[in-house]
């Protein structure tokens, strides 16, 4: 199953042709200088497996006259299939040649790879030449299409690394796509590095020919019952064999990405995106997080020439990690499908296996549950990918994304294969572990530890338990503790389930999970916990002199710079709408907040801002205030046209959580300015903030209002309502 | 040869399994199946929804058996899945003409 083997084959068929062709000249002399035999497609180039077919023109001048052509080739065709050869035929002049390749470009990728087998040689030269210059020439008009029947190529036939049962030859990464490679190499308008995508190619045909061999058949699909076969015949184990063709697989599609994405700038310059510059000259060892967070939100690739400079040995990272870096990872996991190929890319580089050496467990890592369609590194990936689509559905999606990311992380080797809920125990251990080291609290920590050994809990649960019994959700309820945890795990179920594949998320499972998670919220709602109101969490409060920061006559705005962000205060007197200028204010000023904290105190407004900004000029700062404060700058005006709200937010009212306020929950995509939509729609209302609580968790703001009428009371319930609505109008597209 | 059809609530599948393997059954082929009989379904409210369940999910087992055992398998099917309650199931039995086990071609009862 090698190399050698292939070009055997190929010579051996080789020689025949050539003693088939010359005897047929030799009967017809008419035909000698003007016939030829051209091997194409996977005999062309010279790889055919042994079971492979054979892919053979015979190509005339033009004016030899169609009743020789046609005796030629049946002196040539018959005896070949009396030997039993899958032949697969054409006879063409080389005009006919040259216009199907310009008609169909299936048949001109097939034609990069003419060889020249038997008769004249310079037909096919010049045949070839033509073809080629005609393929460089169309090649711009061309490339849509030919992405196109990619793109629905790699739909239908999945990913060689990741897929369940993936394709040798269609699938992402597959033989098909080397083939592409060499095709769009050959327009000239893009190269590709050579020497790996000629090593890989052999690699995947070495296992090809053994597939064969195996199937008894030419079947590319790689399916786990012949995996043994397939490993015997290479002399080495079953998963090694695995993972190397899914490696092989992987980088080759990583080329042919990138392939593409070079093409699709070259050819359309409007397209580039503009990322973050990288400073080379930084040593923060977490500068790939952000760049990568970037990269993923955008949906553009992480070139593999940075992701090699960010994996360049340096100062190990510290544990735990610092609160920037937290942040852009879950930024990266929240970041929607562009999480995958950066990933990808930086797993590639080894980046991902220095912060998480764990992964090395799943990596590649074929799942033992036929409902699976991905492997388990991938199907972790999906899994944050359609938790991304779900943010808004939970209190706290930084831990709904690192769930995600590590609900199977116990599936190494050590528990492959064993009870299903041993992965989530092993699994636990170490997200508890990993969570700790990435530098979030003890309680997160628990939280997603709490989250990845009860994974297949509700599931489990509600197919397997009678849900008209109702000691079958009190006992979920005392596993599972509080509603907002249950939120998270119900969420997280839904991912798995629907990352895993179509059997797994049936409308039948759905409406057991949704029962049972409903009878679950009912038994915690008059049995649960209380949540801790959040103006009582601590770690916010004012400062108790007001008046040695601040005054009621002016604003004072005082920042304090950080390395990777600053924190501005200011002080000031209260009134409706303060909070609403300020907030737009720093939007004006392209001054992203990540987390603030308001609240008011004898007639004065304090406030806390973190910036993103590593540097605030304050007093610039205070002149763009004053010009706000005095109606010079109409914020309406700029805000709402610059920045308008892209995807809907979720408004709830937090009944009973204070008897003294309003309580408003606001859950909306991060974006310029949404902060300043949240206070202008409560000033307009004529609601006064007691107090506010912003966070950023990922891409998405979570915000928590205690807001009271002009006499400082609550609202009454029909106005809390319809300000909550007037709230989710306005943060969501008009 | 008899095919043996139960549809049971799904969280004594389990039990209807194990019941049947301890007989020796050999093989049996399940679905998830929706359905409702007396009891009419009902109506569920999930995230604030409210969405029509009048199809209550079951499982649905399927086993082909000699004709010696249909007695037996009825009786430990209907045994195991039984709660007393509204909902249990049904499990009814229809005549099969010829079974063929696709990889051997053994037909009849050696293909059970």
């Amino acid at each position: 199953m090698t190399a050698a083997a292939r070009a055997e084959r190929c010579r051996s068929l080789d020689e025949r042709l050539r003693s088939l062709l010359a005897e047929a000249v030799r009967a017809l002399p008419e035909a000698a200088g003007r016939t030829a035999l051209v091997a194409v497609g996977g005999y062309g180039r010279s790889e055919m497996s042994p079971l492979s077919d054979v892919d053979v023109v015979l190509l005339h001048t033009p004016d030899l006259p169609d009743d020789v052509c046609a005796e030629v080739a049946e002196l040539v065709w018959y005896p070949l299939w009396d030997d039993g050869v899958s032949l697969d035929h054409a006879v063409r002049s080389t005009d006919e040649m040259r216009s199907v390749a310009a008609a169909d470009w299936k048949a001109a990728v097939g034609m990069v790879d003419t060889r020249h087998v038997a008769g004249e040689q310079s037909l096919v030269r010049s045949v070839r030449s033509a073809v080629l210059a005609d393929w460089r020439r169309g090649a711009r008009r061309r490339l849509p299409q030919l992405r196109a029947a990619w793109a629905e190529r790699l739909d239908r036939a999945g990913d060689l690394a990741y897929s369940a049962v993936p394709d040798l030859k269609d699938s992402r990464g597959g033989l098909r796509d080397a083939v592409l490679l060499r095709a769009l190499v050959a327009t000239w308008l893009v190269d590709a590095p050579h020497r790996p995508l000629e090593e890989h190619r052999a690699a995947l045909l070495d296992i090809r020919d053994s597939l064969h061999v195996a199937a008894g058949r030419p079947s590319d699909r790689w399916t786990p019952e012949l995996l043994p076969d397939v490993a015997r015949l290479h002399g080495v184990e079953p998963e090694p064999l695995d993972h190397q063709l899914r490696d092989v697989g992987r980088r080759t599609g990583q080329l042919v990405d990138l392939t593409w994405s070079r093409l699709l700038h070259r050819s359309s310059p409007r397209r580039r995106i503009r990322t973050r510059r990288i400073d080379r000259s930084a040593t923060d060892p977490f500068a790939f997080v952000p760049a990568a967070a970037d990269a993923a939100e955008r949906g553009v690739l992480l070139g593999p020439s940075a992701a090699a400079w960010f994996a360049r040995p340096s100062a190990t990272l510290p544990d735990p990690w610092p609160e920037h870096a937290r942040r852009d990872l879950v930024r990266l996991l929240a970041a929607g499908p562009g999480l995958v190929p950066v990933w990808e890319t930086l797993d590639c580089a080894g980046l991902v296996g220095r912060f998480l050496p764990e992964w090395s467990g799943i990596r590649l890592r074929r799942s033992q549950s036929a409902v699976h369609r991905f492997t388990i590194d991938r199907h972790s990936v999906e899994t944050c990918v359609e938790a991304s689509h779900r943010l808004r559905d939970v209190a706290r999606p930084d831990l709904l994304v690192l769930a995600a990311l590590l609900h199977d992380i116990g599936k190494g080797p050590a528990v492959d294969g064993a009870d299903r809920d041993d992965h989530s125990t092993a699994g636990a251990q170490t997200a508890d572990k990993i969570a700790r080291r990435l530098g979030f609290d003890d309680d997160s920590a628990t939280t997603v530890a709490f989250l990845v050994r009860n994974h297949l809990l509700l599931p489990g649960t509600a197919v397997r338990r009678d849900l008209d019994d109702p000691a079958t959700a009190r006992a979920v309820a005392a596993e599972v503790g509080d509603l907002d945890r249950l939120e998270l795990l119900a969420t997280l179920v839904e991912c798995d389930a629907r990352s895993a594949g179509p059997t797994a998320w049936t409308g039948w499972r759905a409406g057991q999970v949704h029962r049972l998670v409903g009878e679950v919220a009912a038994v915690l709602r008059r049995t649960g916990p209380q949540p801790t109101p959040v103006e009582h969490l601590g770690g916010w409060e004012p400062p108790r002199r007001l008046g040695a920061t601040g005054g009621r006559d002016g604003y004072q705005l005082v920042a304090e710079a950080g390395s990777h962000g600053s924190r501005l205060l200011v002080t000031g007197p209260d009134r409706i709408g303060l909070l609403a200028d300020l907030a737009g204010t720093l939007a004006a000023a392209g001054l992203g907040v990540r987390a603030a904290r308001a609240a008011t105190r004898d007639g004065v407004a304090w406030s806390q801002w973190d910036l993103d900004a590593t540097t605030v000029d304050t007093g610039r700062l205070k002149l763009r205030l004053d010009r706000v404060l005095d109606a010079t700058t109409d914020l309406a005006t700029r805000l709402d046209i610059a920045s308008p709200p892209a995807t809907a937010a979720r408004v709830r009212v937090l009944s009973g959580t204070s008897a003294t306020a309003t309580v408003l929950e606001v859950r909306a995509a991060d974006q310029p300015a949404l902060l300043w939509r949240v206070f202008r729609t409560l000033a307009d209302a004529g609601a006064d903030v007691r107090s506010a609580h912003v966070d950023t968790l990922g891409p998405q703001a979570q915000d928590v209002l205690y807001v009271t009428d002009r006499h400082g009371r609550a609202l009454p319930q029909h106005a809390a309502d319809r300000l909550a609505a007037a709230l989710k109008r306005a943060l969501s597209p008009h | 040869m008899k095919l043996v059809t139960a549809v049971v609530k799904p969280h004594k599948w389990d039990d209807v399994r194990d019941a049947l393997e301890t007989f020796g059954v050999a093989g049996m082929t399940v679905t998830e199946a929706s359905g409702y009989g007396r009891q009419k379904g009902h109506t569920e409210v999930y995230r604030g929804a409210e969405y029509d369940v009048t199809l209550v999910p079951k499982i649905r087992v399927e086993i082909v058996v000699d004709d010696d055992d249909v007695a037996d398998v009825v009786g430990i099917v209907a045994k195991a899945a039984q709660t007393g309650k509204i909902g249990d199931g049904k499990v009814w039995v229809q005549p099969v003409d010829s079974v063929l086990r696709i990889r051997t071609g053994e037909q009849g009862a050696a293909a059970l």
